[in-house]
């Protein structure tokens, strides 16, 4: 009896791994090696979104990603890849642009926002109008004043190009490049671009010291600045009017384009203040060119319409000195490792 | 010694292959096609049709979601859904206006589908398959799915080049064009062959509300006029035959 449990039990294990493997033949490519990625979670950040619970990163993925992000034929005329308007020494902002450049010497509307910390982000775009990482290329890719190309045309491109097919077959095990695949290893490299070693990183995690002029500084700013710069990620990521006077040409109606409602007229995503001092010029539309001239126009014009943020009505009181270590402070925001770091660079 | 040869069959049933689903659920195809009509008749590009409204007008592009298939019998409540039910019909491609669905065997009276995308597919990120946003139906800069498209020109519109543009969508509490058509059909999945159903677009002109080019030839985020638009097509579906062998 004995040897007939142990016979069966075998019997049990094999008939399995028969019928296992039976299963597997099918004509599914063989799944590549990949090599798994997580995003770090730097201290006192709260969870990220989920965003990639259909999209586990991978280094294949990941670099699939990047190799797309600097790749100009995802625009019509191939001279606007995403990095055109997100330069890593500026944090992934355009440098010295007010609005961005565009296909045929146009501009858009707004300014091109750094990229780091995206896991985090609810939403996307000054406005909103954008509910997932996977799908924010998407609006630069087509816009016409952007890099003016159809998803069809871009896939097409890819499709036809034997490193794309080898690194598209190593990232998804898929011998076919679709549009979500793209998508996704670009969600893939943005969502790792994480920025928290800045002095005031270090300094939170007691590895430094802020000088008597930071210390202030950030005493200042979380007196004034941290409802809506909230910390860790130096956006509560709500949508305010600051009482900017209305752009007559562009007439951006901010988060109303998204959402109709009228109390959102002329509101703009709160921007993150990490690296501050790399993405000049300031505001949804560029207008200010130093940090200096933005904490002026809180001082005095801030202009009061039915939408105008009530933190901002009275204006803020900052006086000459504190503005000056207000502007030191902001200045520990910058993380020189994150704009150095080589995984981000182009090849 | 039964008991031990139970044993054996064990992982028959636990390494049994997922993708053979047929066998075990009962599931048969079901061919389903869309016949995209103008005024009782199927499209005709070249044709100037008038809606009630007295605006003459042609078309050039028809196309619209249809999604979360579902077989159902109101007297047994049994149900049967297809699995990632995504189906674009294009008039511009005849192929896209015939597919097989995969049901349950069984008799049904109704015939259930929604004209657009479910919400969770509007806030998921990236699609595949019917949903890839290279389809055109997607809004880039305001995430979600142009649930249904209807351009073309009239004399009537004051629109560049004559034009007029509708496309339908939004997801949102307040913007929701996501309609449920229920068509009453007797049918026997794995008897009846086909599901052959009508698409009048006059109705997107002449349904329960009046769409007038002359007063609003473009529409193209959702909300407002996209939800009396939607109510108007969603009465455009009539089974018009059930083909049984």
């Amino acid at each position: 009896m004995k040897k007939t449990i142990t016979i069966l039990t075998m019997l049990f294990f094999v008939s399995g791994i028969i019928i296992f493997e039976a299963c597997n033949k099918k004509d599914v490519v063989q799944p590549a090696q990949t090599t798994p990625l997580s995003i770090p979670i730097p201290p006192g950040f709260p969870a990220i979104q989920n965003f990639f619970v259909n999209n586990p990163i991978t280094q294949e993925g990941f670099d699939l990603g990047k190799k797309l992000f600097y790749d100009g034929r995802l625009s019509v005329d191939g001279n606007f890849p995403c990095a055109s308007c997100h330069q890593q020494f500026a944090a992934f902002a355009t440098f010295d642009h007010n609005l961005s450049h565009g296909f045929g010497d146009q501009f858009t509307t707004r300014n091109a926002p750094g990229l780091a910390n995206l896991a985090w982000y609810k939403e996307f775009h000054w406005d909103g109008g954008i509910n997932h990482l996977e799908v924010q290329p998407l609006a630069p890719i087509t816009a016409p004043n952007e890099m003016a190309e159809t998803i069809e045309n871009v896939v097409r491109k890819l499709k036809a190009d034997a490193t794309y097919q080898e690194m598209f077959r190593k990232a998804f095990a898929s011998n076919e490049i679709t549009s979500q695949q793209m998508l996704r290893a670009l969600a893939q490299f943005m969502g790792m671009m994480v920025s928290a070693n800045s002095k005031y990183d270090r300094v939170k995690a007691g590895k430094e010291t802020f000088t008597a002029a930071e210390q202030r500084g950030y005493q200042l700013f979380s007196q004034k600045c941290s409802t809506c710069h909230q910390e860790p990620l130096f956006t509560d990521q709500s949508y305010r009017n600051t009482g900017l006077p209305i752009d007559n040409v562009l007439k951006d109606m901010g988060r109303m384009r998204i959402t109709k409602k009228s109390e959102d007229s002329i509101k703009f995503k709160v921007p993150t203040l990490r690296n501050v001092y790399l993405t000049a010029p300031y505001g949804h539309d560029g207008r200010f060119y130093s940090i200096g001239a933005v904490i002026d126009h809180y001082r005095s014009g801030v202009i009061n319409g039915p939408t105008t943020d009530p933190l901002l009505k009275n204006k803020l009181s900052i006086d000459d000195f504190e503005k000056a270590d207000l502007l030191i402070f902001l200045r520990t925001l910058t993380d020189t490792s994150f704009v150095n770091d080589k995984r981000f660079a182009q090849n | 010694m039964k008991k031990l040869l139970v044993l054996i069959a064990i992982p028959f049933i636990l390494f049994s292959c997922n993708k053979d689903n047929s066998s075990e659920t009962n599931l048969a195809p079901l061919k389903v096609s869309f016949e995209l009509e103008a005024f009782g008749a199927p499209i005709d590009t070249t044709v100037l049709y008038t809606n009630n409204s007295g605006e003459k007008f042609k078309v050039t592009a028809f196309k619209f979601y249809v999604s979360l298939i579902e077989a159902a019998n109101s007297s047994t409540n049994s149900r049967s859904a297809e699995s990632e039910s995504y189906h674009l019909v294009d008039l511009a491609d005849p192929a896209s206006q015939h597919f097989t669905v995969n049901l349950k065997n069984g008799v049904y009276d109704q015939f259930n589908f929604i004209v657009g995308v479910d919400s969770v597919r509007n806030v998921s990120g990236a699609q595949s398959g019917a949903l890839d946003p290279a389809k055109g139906m997607f809004w880039t800069w305001n995430t979600g799915y142009i649930f249904a498209k209807l351009e073309g020109k009239s004399p009537s519109s004051s629109a560049p080049f004559q034009m007029f543009t509708y496309h339908i969508g939004g997801f949102k509490t307040g913007e929701n064009a996501i309609r449920t058509i229920s068509l009453p059909a007797q049918f026997q999945v794995g008897k009846t062959n086909e599901l052959v159903i009508n698409a009048d677009l006059q109705r997107w002109f002449d349904g329960v509300n009046t769409l007038s080019i002359a007063s609003k030839p473009t529409i193209m985020s959702p909300g407002g006029m996209a939800l009396q638009v939607a109510d108007n097509y969603a009465t455009m579906f009539n089974v018009n035959k059930i083909v049984n062998p």
